[in-house]
């Protein structure tokens, strides 16, 4: 457990200490926010919008920005492997007696950490911009650690695209050409059931989906038990499929 | 039980049978190669580039899987027992792999606690061991700021934080100035002859191999042409033969030159090949 910490430490380590990193990691989804509730801010006046039980843009917007976060962050999570993998680092590692598993494990670790705090500090930032919460602190938690549980898959899909490519761009290439798709079939920008039928079909098999429309609930509604249910069995789901992937191409590395 | 290739008497360090790599695509890297090493030996693998010298070096860190063949260090089988053969060797690879975001003691440190050292003796051990590298000066400095010269000599400290018993080290002279091959040169004899650890080397510098090593082998297309104590290959080539004339005799290509401004160049191309693949 104290090498997967120590590990963990190590790749925290390396994003504190390049501010730049983290600056544009938190800066990116507070300029989101802002553009999108000064853009759609409207949409909340509009009575089909405030029909689906939305109280406002920057509430409903919000956690699709708090899982936005988490998709950069779970792509830097592959590109630091990829990084290792290309400086020789990931040799060193794997030529020391650490299991596989721990190496993995301390890399989820500090990406845990670190989608915990980007997603406590969005929540603050969104609060203070005059978003709110209307399942109080509780709801707040809820959302974090279900957007931190995405984050977390999303990040073992990226490090299985760097094992399996073993190639920066091309790992690049595939998480920018999926963060998108993954917001937008989802009801992160635009209520769900406003949208084509074919788009809400396939937002039924997004994780992502889930956890944004759970977190809209939660700051725009209140706490909903059986949406929450639905979400966590979609991430239950999909955490099946992508961490033994993952597992399996790290163990043939 | 494996059969000891001729010549083994037991207390060989490196033990090697019949090694066979095949990569996937079919290129045989490896073609049936058979070598022991003693304990305490200072054992120089050369080869021409692409003649299986890597391969067989990241089959016996466990970093490759054999094809076929057995590879046992201390008597440790490399493929069935991995994570017992990682406790008792160091690796540098032919890249730095060191962190440039952690300072070099950081960089110590972190990979004594990867080998099982505590906090406390991998914080102890860090300083000394780059003053022995002379890096003391810069242990608080970020490796990504340390020169070429200074990151492979920290990529090589790291080698040795957790006192190994077999030291595998690829091209671990390229990108070291004059003066810190000396200093390399030396303290892995020490290592060798005061605390009895084994070192296997692959070097394209072949003048190098004549002064340090104690027994040399050449690869060439993935076989073991010649192995032996440099003089005794020597014997037989005239009275100024030099292990070039050996490498040429069985591989029938010339040696990197040994020329200072050659190793110097191929030192700087390499140290910059390595911080550009960081990132």
């Amino acid at each position: 457990m104290s090498t997967v910490v120590f590990i963990g430490g190590r790749n925290i380590a390396r994003s504190v200490r390049a501010p730049m990193l983290l600056a544009v990691s938190l800066l990116q989804p507070v300029i989101w926010l802002a553009l999108f509730s000064q853009t759609f801010g409207g949409l909340g006046d509009v009575a089909q919008f405030r029909a689906q039980g939305y109280q406002d843009y920057l509430s409903f917007f919000t956690p699709g920005m708090v899982v936005l976060s988490m998709l950069f962050t779970g792509l830097q999570s592959g590109m630091a492997t990829m990084s290792d993998i290309d400086s020789g680092m990931m040799d060193k590692f794997l030529a020391s007696p650490v299991r596989r598993l721990t190496i993995l494990a301390g890399r989820v670790w500090a990406d845990t950490l670190t989608m915990l705090a980007q997603g406590a500090i969005i929540l603050v930032i969104a609060t203070a911009m005059g978003a709110r919460v209307r399942a109080g602190p509780a709801g707040a938690i809820a959302l974090i650690a279900l957007a931190t549980a995405f984050g977390v898959i999303w990040a073992s899909l990226s490090n299985l695209a760097a094992l399996l490519t073993r190639n920066a761009e091309l790992t690049m290439a595939l998480g920018f050409l999926l963060t998108l798709p993954v917001l937008f079939m989802s009801s992160a920008f635009f209520p769900l059931r406003l949208q084509p039928d074919w788009l809400q079909r396939v937002a039924g098999a997004n994780p992502a989906a889930y956890v944004i429309s759970t977190g809209q609930q939660l700051l725009n509604s209140g706490n909903n038990t059986p949406q929450d249910v639905r979400t966590i069995i979609a991430l239950a789901a999909a955490a099946v499929i992508a961490i033994p992937a993952t597992l399996l191409a790290f163990r043939k590395v | 039980m494996p059969i000891l290739p001729s010549g083994a008497s037991g207390a060989e360090t490196i033990e090697v049978l019949d090694l066979v790599k095949v990569y996937q695509g079919g290129t045989r890297a490896v073609d049936g190669i058979s070598l022991t090493v003693r304990r305490g030996e200072i054992f120089g693998f050369l080869g021409p580039n692409g003649s299986g010298k890597t391969t067989v070096t990241k089959i016996l860190v466990t970093l490759l899987k054999p094809t076929a063949g057995t590879a046992r260090i201390t008597g440790i089988d490399v493929t069935a027992s991995p994570r017992e053969v990682r406790k008792v060797i160091g690796y540098a690879g032919q890249f730095t792999g060191i962190d440039d975001d952690l300072t070099a003691a950081e960089n110590a440190a972190f990979h004594g606690i990867l080998h099982g050292l505590s906090h406390a003796e991998a914080w102890q051990r860090a300083p000394e061991l780059l003053a022995t590298f002379a890096l003391g000066d810069v242990a608080r400095q970020r490796a990504g700021r340390l020169s070429g010269g200074m990151r492979r000599r920290l990529d090589l400290a790291l080698a040795l934080v957790h006192r190994p018993k077999v030291i595998f080290l690829d091209e671990p002279t390229t990108g070291l100035d004059p003066q810190s091959r000396a200093a390399l040169w030396a303290e892995l004899r020490r290592l060798s002859t005061e605390e009895g650890t084994t070192i296997f080397l692959t070097t394209q510098y072949l003048e190098e191999a004549d002064r340090a090593a104690d027994r040399v082998a050449i690869i060439d297309g993935g076989r073991l042409v010649a192995e032996g104590a440099p003089a005794v290959l020597k014997d037989g080539l005239g009275t100024k033969a030099t292990l070039d004339d050996v490498f040429l005799k069985h591989t029938g290509s010339k040696p990197r030159s040994e020329s200072p401004a050659r190793h110097a160049m191929s030192g700087i191309l390499a140290a910059a090949h390595g911080k550009g693949r960081r990132r």
